[in-house]
């Protein structure tokens, strides 16, 4: 898929939410059934209530979705990551084992964190948020780019298993990285070989310039609360610009425009349901919703999408549990049916369903140029 | 009876025999077929070890064993999570998590890291001294307990109850409590976001004969793993573990004591033999060599093979900042059965220091039972010498042995880890305290 041309097809993705296990399995298999390209599950690192007083909770990403890597069989399993309070070497080794055990389904959203939640990850004597959360999107940044060196410590055809020999591995390419950055600082190698999809898809949210520039840098793709086309057109041109400036293609960036989208019989009912949902919301945090019928939802989704300015959308946590499967079952047809939408039923990896070429290993690629190690 | 899942199998020559494939080692159906096996045995656990270090090429332990819950209905899943590198608050997590989406099969290996070389990937400039990392890990299990005690208990839910005061919620209305949690090293202030475990706990295991582990172990393990190389030996681990119990005011069925046993199982006494001296030929002598020369003062390849182990230049346990327990069980082994430098190297690659034999599926369930019934173990951690052969041996031989002596359940009678083991439910505080 290349970011323009006949053949462009969205890209959707879905949140899973809430503590229950068995609502997140559903929500996968909705998701799976549907086409959609991956669930994403959110981290929380601190206890909240939710607009409905209820507590929001979210189990563990990884421990989730290596559960659900198990019940499904094509689609993408992205987990979050709070870069703050997080290390890249234990972060670069679960994506590995996800990667592997879903063959190549696996990726993350590197959040920096709610500053709230420091509380939680206190050392003793220790006063006041550290630079990781003062520097939230330079902390995140680096994180990506530790994790990158961590999956590339291994060259692809590192393992030889010589059983005649007694010989495991070429030790010659599997190397340290003595990453040593201002918030991370990893010696490597990882203890686990090059996953799959060489490095798996790294998403940010792109909210402030400093969050553009972040994700100019290290990003696969950038889910962004757009609340119009024009914005979005906008914000796709920051981001061209900002990755040239980066020495990175402008194509290699998926971005991702967040929806509530709310489906009904009617137009009217639909409203109403966008009236509530707005004021649970509060007005504090405008969201992007499309509310209508089916026909009508698909017609703002292929609007957004042939302006060309994003690649798909990501469907946040929607409060009513009927919403999603609501979307699959309707509005995804009909985006099918004009052509929008993949067939379905495609097994590959993550990577690959975003269109992004698996990576090359950094530090293989240098040895090559160099002629030697 | 628990099952200790091990790359291609326990001896260290086992990925070298012709049927094993090492890459599956990565593969979830490799895994999954084994947690199968040992479910079919009834086993009540399948365990696996972590590290955060070196070109070992693994799993990683929490994800893994959240993927197999998927996979199996009953028998228990122990993940190793190292304390000196981790996060009480996340630890906390992904445990809850696996006990959620298992059902409440999760358990939890506490080990304290035992690589100078693991502080390096976080950042940090040293491992902390062996006494230190106990305390710390003492300290984190607290902190984690903490936690688990104040998680959202759904019994109780109507919706948590916001109120005045620094956490915003009512630590006493039964809901979620704060973990306030303020120590020499940590400090967490909660409340835990998730459910309460459906285990209370996740079952607390632990893996340390040192003794700070023995300390340790006596003051909050459930399960304990251990290495012990004889019968006495192993009686005498078991005598002085249970002994330290009162002193925490915990009774001796608190606590459930699984040494190693690594088994070369087949119907004669001659094929076992040959299944022995198969993966015994698949040494690699140089590297064997070069690993263990890391625990003398001098370089064993520079002694003749068949001459006796330079003892002399050994390391003190003391000396090293790991495994200290095992440097001493390895000395002892070396000076009492006078082994030369091939057959220690041999006896390593065996299981690296627990109880190995070799024999009929009878003669294995004789010593069982003798260190079963006369305190030297509540049960046993297996660790096949290989993958899948060694496992569906010991389940297809051994297993049905121990059930004909009725040392063995015929059927799981409950649905949780505890519940296999015959562990209670943890009181939590909050509630007590009312």
């Amino acid at each position: 898929m290349s970011a323009g041309g006949a053949d462009r097809k969205l890209i959707l993705t879905a949140a899973l939410d809430g503590p229950d296990y068995a609502r997140c399995v559903r929500q996968a298999q909705i998701a799976e059934q549907a086409g959609f390209h991956a669930v994403v599950a959110p981290e929380s690192s601190d206890f909240r209530l939710g607009g409905n007083g209820e507590p929001e909770a979210a189990l563990e990403p990884f421990s989730l979705l290596a559960a659900l890597s198990a019940g499904t069989a094509s689609i993408g399993l992205i987990a979050e990551v709070h870069a703050a309070y997080n290390e890249p070497y234990h972060i670069a080794r679960k994506l590995g084992a996800l990667d592997y055990m879903s063959r190549g389904r696996a990726g993350c959203h590197i959040a920096p964190g709610p500053a709230a939640a420091a509380g939680n990850f206190g050392r003793t004597g220790e006063g006041g948020p550290g630079p990781r959360l003062l520097e939230a999107e330079a902390a995140a940044t680096e994180f990506a780019e530790a994790l990158r060196l961590l999956w590339d410590s291994w060259e692809d055809d590192a393992l030889v298993y010589d059983k005649r020999a007694g010989v495991q591995m070429d030790e010659g390419k599997v190397r340290e990285i003595d990453y040593a950055g201002r918030y991370y600082a990893v010696k490597g190698p990882l203890n686990i070989a090059r996953p799959p999809q060489g490095q798996p898809p790294v998403l940010f949210a792109v909210t402030g310039a400093r969050g553009r520039s972040a994700a100019a840098k290290e990003a696969d793709a950038a889910v962004a609360p757009l609340l119009s086309t024009a914005e979005a057109a906008l914000m796709r041109a920051d981001m061209r610009a900002r990755m040239v400036r980066n020495g990175r293609r402008a194509e290699d960036l998926r971005l991702l425009a967040e929806l509530c989208p709310v489906v009904a019989e009617t137009n009217e009912e639909a409203r109403e349901l966008e009236h509530r949902l707005r004021q649970a919301f509060g007005a504090a945090s405008e969201r992007l919703i499309f509310a209508g019928t089916a026909a009508a939802v698909a017609d703002r989704i292929e609007a957004w999408f042939r302006q060309e300015a994003i690649d798909g959308f990501h469907i946040a946590p929607l409060p009513r549990p009927d919403l999603l499967p609501a979307f699959a079952a309707k509005v995804v047809p009909e985006l099918r049916r004009r052509g929008l939408f993949r067939a379905g039923g495609e097994t590959s990896t993550l990577r690959s369903g975003l269109g992004l070429a698996r990576p090359n290993n950094v530090f293989a690629t240098l040895k090559r140029r160099g002629g030697s190690d | 009876m628990n099952l200790f899942a091990h790359g291609t199998g326990h001896h260290e020559a086992a990925w070298r025999l012709p049927e094993a494939d090492p890459r599956q080692t990565l593969d979830i159906d490799y895994y999954r077929h084994l947690a199968r096996v040992a479910e079919r045995g009834l086993m009540d656990s399948l365990f696996v070890s972590d590290a955060y270090f070196g070109r070992i090429n693994k799993l990683e332990a929490t994800t893994l064993l959240a993927a197999l819950s998927a996979a199996t209905e009953r028998i228990g899943l122990i993940a190793t999570v190292g304390t000196t590198y981790c996060e009480p608050y996340h630890l906390a997590r992904q445990a809850a998590t696996l006990d959620h989406i298992s059902g409440g099969r999760a358990g939890w290996n506490i080990v304290t890291g035992s690589a100078d070389a693991s502080s390096l990937n976080f950042g940090k400039a040293e491992h902390p001294e062996h006494s230190r990392r106990y305390r710390i890990a003492e300290e984190f299990v607290d902190a984690v307990k903490r936690l688990w005690d104040g998680g959202i208990d759904p019994a109780l839910s109507g919706g948590a109850q916001p109120v005045d005061g620094p956490s915003g919620l009512r630590p006493d209305s039964g809901i979620v409590g704060e973990a306030g949690f303020e120590g020499e090293y940590y400090s967490v202030k909660g409340p835990f976001n998730l459910p309460r475990p459906p285990q209370g706990y996740p079952v607390l295991v632990q893996a340390g004969s040192s003794e700070s582990g023995r300390a340790m172990g006596a003051r909050v393990a459930e399960v304990v793993f251990t290495a012990q190389q004889t019968f006495d030996a192993a009686r005498e681990f078991y005598a002085d573990l249970k002994s330290r119990l009162p002193a925490y005011g915990r009774l001796p069925e608190q606590l459930v004591i699984m040494p190693g046993l690594c088994p070369i199982v087949a119907d004669t006494e001659a094929e076992a033999r040959e299944l022995e001296a198969e993966l015994n030929e698949h040494v690699n002598m140089q590297d064997a060599l070069k690993r263990l020369s890391s625990r003398f003062e001098a370089d064993l390849s520079e002694y003749p093979l068949d001459g006796p182990v330079p003892l002399h230049k050994a390391k003190l346990p003391g000396e090293i900042n790991a495994l200290r327990s095992r440097q001493q069980l390895l000395l002892d082994m070396i000076e009492e059965e006078s082994l030369t430098i091939r057959q220690f190297v041999r006896r390593f690659a065996n299981g690296r220091g627990h109880f190995a034999f070799t024999g009929t599926a009878v003669r294995l369930a004789d010593e069982m039972e003798k260190w079963f019934l006369r305190g030297a173990a509540d049960g046993f951690n297996i660790m096949p010498q290989s993958f899948p052969g060694g496992l569906e041996a010991f389940v297809d031989k051994v297993i049905p042995e121990l059930q004909n002596r009725k040392l063995f359940r015929e059927a799981y009678e409950g649905t949780t880890l505890r519940e296999h083991l015959g562990l209670a439910m943890p009181v939590p505080r909050y509630r007590a305290l009312r």
